[in-house]
């Protein structure tokens, strides 16, 4: 497994770690937090690196993170993290969202005259299994809108709870342009992909998740298959090969913690 | 006679063009407990396209027209009130008819205003008469999510997620300087719109009622994106809304009019119930099925009639048609509401409800007019 890219994720994207692995832009995976990985998976990081990956590619944050990037700075081993990383530098860029084909697709149908202009996104994606992996799933909720709704933000709601392990988060934006996003985070584990809107003054572009999914059905029941192209593996060809796009600011983290214990709407 | 055979007789108090009362006509003719005993208004009041159109409807329905509403509340035979007049005249009409003794059937607000609102709250509980707000409670969306919720797969309801819009009107660029700044909550009867996050807004609100604890904040955004009407009002067509309730968990809502031709089924009517154990989403339109007939596909003339320019009367083509006839819920409604006059007891949607509704929607007005965040409830400018 020497020579090839590392991933590092926690067991809710198995799914992805697989394709990644069976489709061969990873050649293995350590683990992190509960759960197992499919075969090819590392004891340790460290393991992994005394293998010397060509990189290691973090797909999930965990508390961790940013020591284990300095572990691979350390050891001269190129790394690439899917989303912020909690205590270090908040410009950091990360664009694994741009790669989702749904996204690439409301942007695509977004580019025709006929859809005008951009009034509102909607986006409900699972994800919410922990403190870090909402927040990352908000990031990347509010790129996409920005990029989808062409404007940045002038007002940002924010509003969370916990259960347990479950987290669920809305985040309320309004735009320089007028246009509003409401970007969910629930706690499913974030198999399916977004459900997401996207309404013009021309129209409306709709990709729901589930809907893309092949029912299989069987003697005991109906099972949903994603025969899906996940934004990891186009991110991590782009970002393996060339450098991220600009960076944005990553700040959500302490506005998601104090929302979720204020109970109140805050605005960050 | 017992119960279940006696008619109960319904008195029609106006067809405002800013009101559902011509939907609620085919509902009542259906009914076999319902009649229809007459329509009626204060004749000297109204503007004169209305009294026209209460004279057409009471003569197509081949029943009397009175001139006076107390008049008319004083007839034998009427034991429901429909109120089917502007915003601004229901909670008046509301109070007289609770008064009188008659039951009230109410389409969608009991006023303009929360001390409106109140007042009818308070009448229609001082007169121990029964009273329906029939539009939020019975539709496919509260129904089938009440159902999810209470089937316990979800786990502990966390959040819900409601995205309501019609596919109606006919959308037009509008020019900046077209655009005036956005104005307050309280005027809501216009010749030519609707305040879209009230008319629309309602629909979730109620089904976030029935899932939550009271509402505590709200914030919202609102504005013209759609129609130029609109924007020269001041007026939203289009308004998204953040709410949490009492025990912390969140909703989001989109309501408005976006325009002919933009969903397959005339606008989309869908929830999501966020839940510790699994998220679940909530096609009000479905079951349906896709129909496709060339004939009607580029045959469809999709431009509304001159005389219902915003298609309050009227509705868009619709490529995947639900099975139900019913999604609104409103002859589920009226079935309850029956049954409940039956019983002696309330309906499921109380008039109390229908003005904390009210006043969940004005929060969302305020916050827009404000920009912040707003908690309920909402101070009042009269003692109720």
């Amino acid at each position: 497994m020497s020579g090839g890219i590392v991933v590092v994720s926690d067991h809710t994207r198995a799914h992805v770690v697989e394709s990644l692995i069976s489709q061969g832009f990873a050649t293995g995976a350590v683990v992190v937090g509960r759960g197992r990985l499919p075969s090819g998976a590392y004891g340790s990081l460290s393991e992994a690196l005394g293998r010397q990956p060509r990189g290691v590619a973090f797909l999930t944050p965990y508390s961790n993170l940013g020591e284990d990037c300095k572990t691979c700075s350390a050891a001269g081993i190129p790394f690439w993290v899917a989303g912020p990383v909690p205590g270090s530098d908040p410009s950091r860029s990360f664009s694994r969202w741009r790669h989702a084909p749904e996204v690439r697709a409301l942007m695509d149908g977004s580019e025709n005259a006929a859809f005008g202009s951009p009034v509102y996104y909607r986006r409900i994606i699972g994800g919410g299994t922990s403190l870090l992996a909402t927040w990352w799933a908000l990031e990347d909720g509010l790129r996409e809108a920005q990029t989808l709704l062409r404007a940045t933000p002038v007002r940002r709601l924010l509003s969370a709870g916990k259960q347990g392990r479950h987290w669920h988060a809305a985040l309320h934006l309004t735009m320089e342009n007028s246009s509003t996003a409401q970007i969910v985070v629930t706690p499913s584990a974030p198999i399916v992909p977004a459900d997401r809107s996207l309404l013009g003054t021309g129209g409306m572009i709709i990709v729901k998740g589930a809907h893309n999914a092949i029912p299989v059905q069987t003697s005991t029941g109906t099972e949903l298959l994603y025969d899906h192209t996940w934004p990891e593996v186009a991110w991590l060809q782009a970002v393996a090969d060339a450098s991220d796009p600009a960076p944005a600011e990553a700040d959500l983290l302490r506005y998601l913690r104090r929302a979720a214990r204020s109970r109140h709407i805050e605005t960050c | 006679m017992n119960s279940s055979d006696r008619q109960y007789g319904v008195l029609l108090l106006s067809f405002s063009r800013h009101s559902h009362q011509r939907s609620f006509v085919p509902l009542f003719q259906a009914h076999p407990r319902i009649q229809l005993v007459a329509v009626a208004d204060d004749d000297s009041d109204i503007e004169p396209y209305l009294r026209k159109l209460n004279r057409q409807w009471a003569r197509e329905l081949g029943i009397p027209y009175v001139e006076d509403v107390d008049d008319a509340l004083a007839l034998s035979g009427v034991d429901i009130v429909s109120i089917g007049h502007e915003i601004e005249r229901r909670a008046d009409l509301c109070t007289r008819s609770a008064r009188a003794g008659r039951h009230l059937w109410i389409d969608k607000f009991l006023g303009a205003s929360v001390e409106e609102c109140d007042a009818v709250t308070a009448a229609v509980a001082e007169s121990g008469i029964c009273a329906i707000v029939p539009s939020y409670s019975y539709g496919s969306l509260v129904t089938r999510c009440h159902q999810v919720i209470q089937s316990g797969s979800i786990g502990e309801l966390m959040g819900v997620h409601v995205d309501i819009l019609f596919g109606k009107g006919w959308p037009a660029p509008i020019p900046d300087e077209d655009r005036v700044p956005f104005t307050p909550a309280g005027r809501w009867k216009y010749p030519d719109l609707k305040r879209e996050l009230l008319t629309v807004g309602a629909y979730s609100v109620g089904l976030l009622q029935g899932c939550f604890s009271e509402i505590t904040e709200v914030a919202a955004h609102g504005d013209a994106f759609f129609f130029p009407v609109h924007a020269r009002r001041g007026c939203e067509d289009f308004a998204t809304v953040i709410l949490r309730d009492r025990k912390g968990r969140t909703a989001t809502l989109c309501a408005g009019r976006s325009g002919v031709a933009t969903h397959p089924a005339g606008g989309p009517s869908e929830a999501w119930l966020v839940g510790t154990g699994a998220t679940v989403y909530v096609d009000a339109k479905r079951p349906s099925r896709v129909q496709l007939l060339r004939d009607e596909v580029v045959g469809t003339d999709h431009r509304p009639s001159e005389d219902d320019p915003m298609q309050w009367a009227s509705g868009g083509a619709i490529w995947t048609p639900a099975f139900s006839a019913d999604t609104a819920g409103l002859a589920a409604g009226l079935d309850e509401f029956v049954q409940a006059l039956d019983e002696g007891r309330n309906p499921t949607f109380s008039a109390a409800q229908a003005r904390d509704n009210m006043e969940i929607l004005l929060a969302g007005y305020r916050s827009i007019e404000i920009g912040e965040p707003v908690t309920l409830p909402l101070a009042r400018e009269t003692s109720p």
